[in-house]
């Protein structure tokens, strides 16, 4: 073989390995069974966001005595709580306020509680829950009887662990203890019940925080099941309440409420006792009010040692 | 700027450096280390070193660069392209916060909304487990970029519910989607602005495995969204991945496992 054959087939040859080399990379994609990292199964993911910092939030939650006609926002106010959330933790604590309580309305002179809202509106009311309490109040929520139960009849009703026999005909409770779907009409009764519950007003401020509670019960049920349920909720609220909310943070909020565990809420009612200034029926609260209030103010919630007796405690 | 024919000025430079150095080393070994003179005996053997090494150089360039359809090959198989894919919406449903809502108009609106949502959801599925670039290669950067930023990090953190899976490469030859359906509510706000959008969706893809194996990855999940900037971007979701291996040789199957996401 010549020296010039000799160098055409060795550059062959080397081409020839370079570029079998080159091509027989092509489609060697390593091994061919490889299942490495591929979850075989079920699997969830999930995600809600949720407003953050020890800041607590705090609503006054309002619902007015109007009937239909009336002026909602100056009406006498039948129902007072005050709920502080905590974000970063994810407690709140309810605090119902009598709504005879007999307070210091600013520039008022003294009155019940409730007539604040007839005298001053909304801003009157909330200006009166901050003198008396030492809290900031965000925001307030104001609703009415039957926003109350259009609000229930729309989201399907409310499951509620009745805590006792319950029969009044004022407010058209009916009910025997154990958990039950009540209709709006019935969560109303609930929480206007005050003849058929102990400690009369006091019991019925303490169920209407049972309301409250029920209903974050069965919101973070349904958000868990069906997060589109978030927008029945938000729809049904804003509908049926009246609030200064803004509408983004309502939705924050919601959120935030997704992540509350109903079990981190405490349910209190603000210690008095009941008495007269001149003919009017009235509730006297007690120094107490001013413990809870300041142990509540810097983090939202309250301590074991500042929470009241239940004033249902003894009824069956 | 390089001019137009660079490229190739610097490709034909290369063919002549390699030509003229081969040709010395291989032509002096060849020549047994007798005196030759290059003028008359190295000339034809320039010539075959110089078209062999075109040839390598063009097979090289064609394995390194990109195959003849101009998809690059090197460390693997040709990517696929992209299926076709997109959510047929089945339901849209208008959610009226305020009381003086006229339902025909926000029927409309919320048309709108939806079919705007309709798009990022078919971005982010094709995303998450069509698009072979991103499956291939475990990585789905473009995919939390339809996320708002704390939906975003969440969703990284549960990558392997959420898309293909950072294995899926490994694992398949190919993902090709089946029907995919999407209802959407449409939240709006006290002006009756559309404010919110959860994208309910369900979509059935079929992953073919590299062992023959075909998985079926069914996806049913809820994405809220809300607009960020401008932009509808994902701020809550709930998903459920359920994945089937298809074929039955028992000896081949991975080991069933669940997700502790």
């Amino acid at each position: 073989m010549s020296s010039r054959r000799r160098a055409v087939l060795a550059v062959t040859a080397l081409a020839a390995w370079v570029a079998g080399s080159a091509l027989g990379s092509i489609g060697a994609v390593g091994p061919a069974s490889a299942q490495a990292g591929l979850v075989i199964g079920k699997a969830h993911a999930g995600y809600a966001p949720s407003l953050t910092g020890d800041q607590p939030i705090v609503l006054l939650v309002v619902g007015s005595g109007a009937r239909l006609g009336d002026d909602i926002e100056h009406s006498l106010a039948d129902s007072l709580h005050v709920v502080s959330i905590n974000p970063a933790k994810h407690k709140a604590t309810i605090i119902g306020i009598p709504r005879d309580s007999w307070v210091e309305i600013p520039d008022h002179g003294t009155g019940k509680i409730n007539a604040s809202l007839v005298e001053g509106g909304p801003d009157l009311l909330v200006q009166t829950v901050e003198s008396i309490s030492g809290l900031k109040i965000d925001y307030y929520a104001l609703t009415t009887f039957w926003g109350l139960a259009q609000l229930y009849d729309n989201l399907g009703g409310l499951t509620m662990d009745v805590p006792f026999s319950m029969h009044d005909s004022y407010s058209g409770a009916d009910f025997e203890p154990g958990v039950q779907t009540l209709d709006g009409k019935q969560v109303l009764a609930f929480s206007r019940d005050r003849h058929s519950v102990g400690s009369g007003d006091f019991g019925r401020s303490e169920n209407g925080g049972r309301v409250l509670i029920a209903s974050l019960t069965e919101f973070r049920k349904e958000f868990q099941a069906d997060p589109s349920s978030l927008f029945t909720w938000i729809a049904s609220g804003m509908r049926n309440v009246q609030t200064t909310v803004p509408f983004d943070e309502v939705i924050q909020l919601a959120y935030t409420c997704s992540h509350i565990n109903p079990k981190g809420v405490t349910n209190i009612v603000l210690p008095g006792t009941t008495g007269f200034e001149g003919t009017l029926s009235v509730v006297h609260l007690l120094s107490d009010k001013d413990a809870i209030f300041a142990d509540v103010k810097p983090d939202g919630i309250v301590s074991k040692k500042h929470v009241p007796p239940s004033p249902t405690q003894n009824q069956t | 700027m390089l001019p137009a024919d660079a490229p190739l000025h610097g490709f034909l430079t290369w063919v002549r450096l390699l030509h003229t150095r081969s040709a010395r080393t291989i032509c002096g070994v060849l020549s047994d280390g007798r005196h030759v003179s290059r003028s008359s005996r190295v000339k034809p053997a320039y010539l075959i070193v110089g078209g062999v090494g075109v040839v390598v150089a063009v097979v090289l360039g064609l394995v390194l660069l990109g195959g003849a359809d101009g998809i690059p090959i090197i460390g693997g198989s040709p990517e696929p392209p992209t299926p076709e894919f997109a959510f047929e919406v089945s339901k849209v449903t208008p959610v009226s916060t305020s009381l003086e809502s006229k339902h025909q108009e926000l029927e409309t609106r919320a048309r709108e909304a939806a079919n705007q949502v309709d798009d990022r959801m078919n971005a982010l599925y094709s995303g998450a487990f069509l698009v072979p670039g991103n499956w291939l290669n475990g990585s789905y950067d473009d995919v939390w970029e339809l996320f708002d930023e704390g939906a975003s990090a969440e969703a990284r953190s549960q990558v392997e519910t959420l898309t293909a899976g950072t294995g899926a490469g490994d694992a398949f030859e190919q993902i090709l989607p089946e029907r995919g359906v999407l209802k959407a509510k449409v939240l709006f706000d006290l002006k009756d602005e559309p404010f919110s959008v959860v994208a309910v969706a369900r979509l059935k893809k079929v992953g073919t495995g590299k062992d023959a194996q075909d998985v079926r990855m069914t996806s049913r999940g809820q994405f809220i969204f809300q607009k960020v900037d401008g932009d509808w971007r994902v701020v809550s979701f709930k998903v459920l991945r359920d994945n089937e291996v298809q074929s039955t040789t028992p000896s081949a199957a991975p080991s069933a496992s669940e997700s502790s996401s």
